[in-house]
């Protein structure tokens, strides 16, 4: 299957502070990658290289088989996107907005501007002065300028702020069913981890411009350890057989409470063994590993995850 | 280009100021003209109703459009027009689209001039009508006529220039008050080598030659030897301001 995006090697200095270093990343039709990471780790950044708003200093980027280097009009004519705050011209309803930068292509169908509105829930509110819109609906806006021209790549700068709880997962929802039935691809950068884990295929996390983590989102959370939180009497003892037990590592232990990563064992073999070593089972619990947690370890957010 | 600059003519245009200032110089340029005959205010204004009015009046009301009052202008709607929508993040919206940063940015000049030089044209319509208000047939005379034509036309020039020079400022400073701050710093220059007597440096500065049009040569015709030297100029800076706005947009990290 042909790739829509092919980043290699990207990097960016501004005067002596590295913001992005040596990032790659490739997807497929209809993927959707999360960019993840902490303030200043390198997304918009990315993002904006990518879109051609920020020069790079290293790398390469092949936009569906077109070098940005050699042909960014045609390479960008393929990406629609909306990065930082949705920002259009205030004195003009959401139809004229659109409408203005429809002009720009040169084959866009009448009525597209409308289904496009429709499409994202503003049909309605389509003769309404976007200086009188909530942010959520600018958000939705954003969105639907982003998809003029039918791009094969939609990049999102953390859309979901701003929005309220159903207004997040209304947005997922069109993300995921463009995904699904357009086979575009996405690529959003966010800090809402639980949503990113449900609705992505690919997971980037950057951390001080470099990247820690990538990979598709099934494949890092599996592999991830389990993790088992119990409580056992006979502390002494249940510390000394636990630090000596195979197939699994002691992470913390405070008083009888004790946390263990089962690395190669499963939860039925280790409770099996703390039996077979009389230990007395007061409380245990298995959590897996989610985005969250492994994105706070990677990023040195906590030390330590407690659910 | 052109659905381009259609757009950023259509939001130019679309500003409300636009139309509050020009009505608001009517009636300045119309209390003007019925004022200006008065004794009171020719000893207040230290002038002449028989050199400034009638058929004068209009090239008398330029001076104070193209010296002071244009040039604020310009630069309140061009900050608007760059540094405000910079600021917005709508300014790279069009690249988002498929647009190249030199469309953009020539398109945004092109306006930009056209705007000028209409509210140059602008100004002679309401001064010429606030004129013929006050003083009626007496303003046409065909010598004072096609002279302050002329001076109007290369008024019209020299802000266009001005206007790419304000382009210029508009996306090295990327901010709206240190625009207005280099304009300013501008026409402190201008005033400070006009009425100097360096003479290398007024052969070269562009607004020693707007100076010379409108004041050495107030109300009489200028000689082509005088309008030549000041449009090669002109034309230079032009140039020069154009390119850089195109070199500099091309480095722009937004």
């Amino acid at each position: 299957m042909e790739k829509i995006i092919t980043v290699e090697n990207l990097r960016k200095v501004y005067k002596k502070e590295t913001a992005v270093e040596n990032v790659c990343f490739e997807l497929m039709p209809g993927n959707i990658m999360g960019l993840l990471g902490t303030n200043g780790a390198g997304k918009t950044t990315t993002l904006k290289m990518i879109t051609n708003l920020c020069s790079k200093d290293k790398g390469k980027i092949v936009i569906d088989d077109i070098s940005l280097d050699s042909n960014p009009g045609l390479a960008l004519s393929k990406v629609g996107a909306a990065l930082d705050t949705p920002s259009f011209y205030q004195e003009l309803t959401a139809r004229e907005n659109i409408e203005c930068f429809a002009h720009l292509y040169k084959n866009i169908p009448n009525g597209q501007v409308m289904e496009l509105l429709d499409y994202v829930g503003l049909s309605t509110q389509a003769e309404k002065k976007v200086k009188k819109f909530s942010l959520g609906m600018k958000q939705r806006l954003a969105l639907a300028r982003a998809m003029l021209g039918q791009p094969k790549l939609i990049i999102l700068d953390e859309p979901a702020n701003g929005l309220d709880p159903q207004g997040q997962i209304n947005l997922y929802r069109l993300i995921c069913d463009m995904a699904k039935d357009k086979k575009t691809t996405f690529i959003v950068s966010s800090h809402q981890l639980h949503d990113m884990e449900k609705f992505c295929t690919d997971i980037l996390i950057l951390n001080k411009g470099k990247s820690i983590l990538q990979g598709k989102t099934d494949e890092i959370l599996s592999e991830t350890t389990n993790i088992v939180d119990c409580i056992l009497e006979e502390t002494e003892v249940a510390c000394n057989v636990l630090s000596h037990f195979q197939g699994i590592s002691l992470t913390s232990h405070k008083g009888n409470q004790f946390t263990v990563k089962l690395e190669s064992i499963c939860l039925d073999e280790f409770i099996k063994k703390l039996i077979e070593n009389n230990l007395h089972i007061c409380y245990l619990s298995m959590r897996k590993n989610s985005l969250q947690d492994l994105f706070l370890k990677l990023t040195g957010g906590v030390k330590q995850c407690i659910h | 280009m052109y659905p381009l600059t259609k757009l950023y003519a259509q939001k130019m245009f679309r500003l409300k100021l636009i139309y509050i200032f020009f009505a608001c110089f009517f009636t300045a340029s119309f209390f003007y003209a019925f004022l200006i005959s008065t004794p009171q205010m020719e000893e207040l204004l230290n002038i002449n109703i028989r050199i400034v009015g009638r058929e004068n009046f209009p090239e008398f009301m330029m001076r104070f459009y193209v010296g002071t009052v244009g040039i604020l202008f310009n630069v309140f709607l061009l900050t608007l027009f760059i540094c405000e929508e910079d600021r917005s993040k709508i300014l790279y919206q069009p690249l988002l689209h498929g647009e190249s940063r030199n469309r953009m940015i020539q398109s945004k000049a092109y306006v930009s001039i056209s705007m000028s030089i209409i509210f140059v044209l602008l100004t002679a319509i309401i001064n010429y009508t606030t004129a013929f208000m006050r003083w009626g047939y007496k303003i046409f005379e065909t010598t004072a006529i096609i002279r302050t034509i002329e001076k109007y036309l290369l008024s019209g020039i020299y802000m266009s220039c001005i206007t790419l020079g304000i382009i210029v400022l508009c996306i090295c400073t990327r901010n709206t008050w240190k625009t207005i701050l280099g304009v300013i710093i501008y026409m402190l220059i201008d005033a400070f080598i006009s009425n100097s007597n360096i003479l290398f440096l007024q052969k070269i500065w562009i607004g020693y030659y707007l100076n010379l049009w409108t004041f050495s040569y107030e109300y009489q015709k200028i000689p082509l030897k005088e309008i030549l030297p000041g449009i090669f100029v002109m034309a230079l800076y032009g140039i020069i301001f154009y390119q850089i706005s195109l070199c500099r947009t091309e480095k722009i990290d937004f």
